[in-house]
């Protein structure tokens, strides 16, 4: 029963957002769309409450009276509806931008410099023509590259060339972004449309 | 020639409507009448298959559903798959994710389609549920994990999870693996878990995120990677339990043809009728 339900609610509000595409903006989309911001929101909410319930209230009354400083730093986030102690929300949001860029920080230069520039010392001779040329392809890539974002000389004669090579290559990873881009917004559809007519439609025509 | 710019003019300002519903019709068909398109495994997800292939059974795998349900089309059936293969195996997940939904879709539409004989919760697997904090939660998570998820999906305390006993920290995970949709992703797994505690990771990732994954496989910092739908559906022939992915696949090429014929045209047709108009003025 609650099944079925859910079936139905999910066909017509998949229908409902799609047909923003044919006829245009219309009622049923936007009852749609908010539905699913309400829900989401409120999801984020039971979740974030369970969060703070399970690592910050429930410790606390088990004898950790230190969590009290962080539940105190978190409410301190609402003062930012008041003008008056509105200046209390941002010791919160700079420890939370401090501590995260501390975290991620750590690692940065391992992950996405060192290891980068290890990997791009490839080899162009003892190994297929192929493999060669490809290395080849990739370092003229990455030094043009690199080059186009050099802004401290002037890029005028050869200099400009190496400069066009450059977008060039980035041309490409754009093209490559758009390409993958299309494919997932495509994967999301056909998870739709398979939801609609294997799930939906073939059970109610008694086909499935 | 006007009648000639006039053709250009309209295929290059074409209806929107009438691709949508040229796109619909050509995915529509492929879903109700799949053709069976041959699939070629990728050098990437083969390196996936033959990792997990080698880990020794029981050995625990961190597996990030960091998703929610509007990723959940090209994420899930990775999911589905990478999950299903760790149960083959006899290794022992843990389910984990930074989004608000990522734990619960776990429980909605892998773990019921899972084929897991004598596999018991708590036991063989756990889902310890959402991570709250991005990469800072992630970072408390690797160094302790109970310090973060003190209970997990269903509430339970996770030291009364019998397969948890052991497991105190990332430097316990034989392999993590992350699907992701965006933050957290797999950036932060690799500054987390394979940077700072020597974790393999894996990637199950969304087809947009491919070029700038790309880097960290060549520098042989990501174990490997699947490829959205495709990768997916080269995982299923690999393990043997093709599904969804497989099936939608024809669908997918369906369209990318039609979009490559509606670029190619309208680059034509822009082209065209800039020779066109050249040729008036002169």
């Amino acid at each position: 029963m609650w099944g079925i339900l859910g079936n139905w609610i999910n066909a017509i509000l998949t229908i409902a957002i799609i047909s923003f595409a044919v006829p245009g903006e219309n009622i049923f989309y936007r009852i749609a769309e908010y539905i699913m911001i309400g829900v989401t929101a409120g999801y984020a909410v039971v979740q974030g409450i369970r969060v703070v319930l399970n690592l910050g209230i429930s410790p606390m009354m088990g004898g950790q009276a230190y969590m009290l400083l962080p539940i105190l730093l978190g409410l301190l986030v609402y003062t930012r509806f008041s003008k008056q102690y509105g200046y209390l929300s941002r010791w919160p949001i700079a420890l939370m931008v401090g501590s995260g860029i501390g975290v991620s920080i750590r690692a940065i230069p391992e992950v996405d410099i060192m290891n980068q520039i290890k990997a791009s010392f490839l080899p162009i001779v003892g190994v297929n023509w192929d493999v060669a040329v490809s290395n080849i392809i990739l370092l003229i890539a990455l030094l043009s590259t690199l080059f186009y974002f050099f802004m401290t000389v002037e890029q005028k004669g050869a200099l400009r060339q190496i400069s066009v090579v450059g977008r060039y290559s980035l041309m490409i990873l754009f093209g490559a972004y758009w390409g993958s881009q299309l494919m997932t917004r495509s994967t999301m559809f056909i998870g739709r449309m398979s939801f609609l007519i294997k799930d939906f439609l073939f059970p109610l025509l008694g086909l499935g | 020639m006007n009648e000639n710019k006039g053709i250009f003019d309209k295929i290059e300002n074409m209806n929107v409507r009438i691709i949508y519903i040229l796109i619909i019709i050509c995915i529509a068909i492929p879903i109700i009448r799949p053709v069976g398109l041959p699939i070629q495994i990728s050098e990437s997800t083969m390196s996936v298959y033959d990792f997990i292939e080698k880990l020794p059974e029981g050995s625990v795998v961190l597996v990030g559903f960091e998703t929610g349900a509007a990723g959940w089309p090209e994420l899930g059936p990775q999911l589905n798959i990478f999950m299903q293969h760790i149960f083959d195996k006899n290794l022992k997940p843990i389910i984990v994710s930074g989004n608000v939904d990522g734990a619960q879709l776990a429980e909605m539409y892998t773990i019921p389609q899972m084929n897991k004989p004598g596999k018991v919760y708590g036991k063989d697997w756990v889902n310890l549920g959402y991570i709250a904090g991005g990469e800072s939660g992630i970072a408390a998570f690797a160094s302790s994990i109970t310090s973060i998820t003190p209970r997990d999906y269903f509430n339970t305390p996770v030291e009364n999870l019998e397969m948890m006993k052991d497991i105190k920290s990332a430097a316990d995970f034989k392999l993590a693996i992350v699907c992701s949709w965006g933050t957290p992703g797999h950036s932060d797994y690799l500054r987390q878990y394979t940077t700072n505690f020597g974790v393999p990771l894996i990637v199950g990732a969304q087809t947009t995120t491919v070029p700038g994954l790309v880097p960290y496989y060549q520098s042989k910092q990501v174990v490997g990677y699947t490829s959205g739908l495709r990768g997916a559906g080269e995982y299923e022939v690999l393990t043997h339990h093709p599904g969804y992915a497989v099936a939608s696949l024809d669908a997918a090429s369906s369209y990318h043809l039609v979009v490559f014929v509606l670029i190619v045209i309208g680059n034509l047709a822009m082209v065209a009728k800039r020779f066109t108009t050249k040729k008036e003025v002169t």
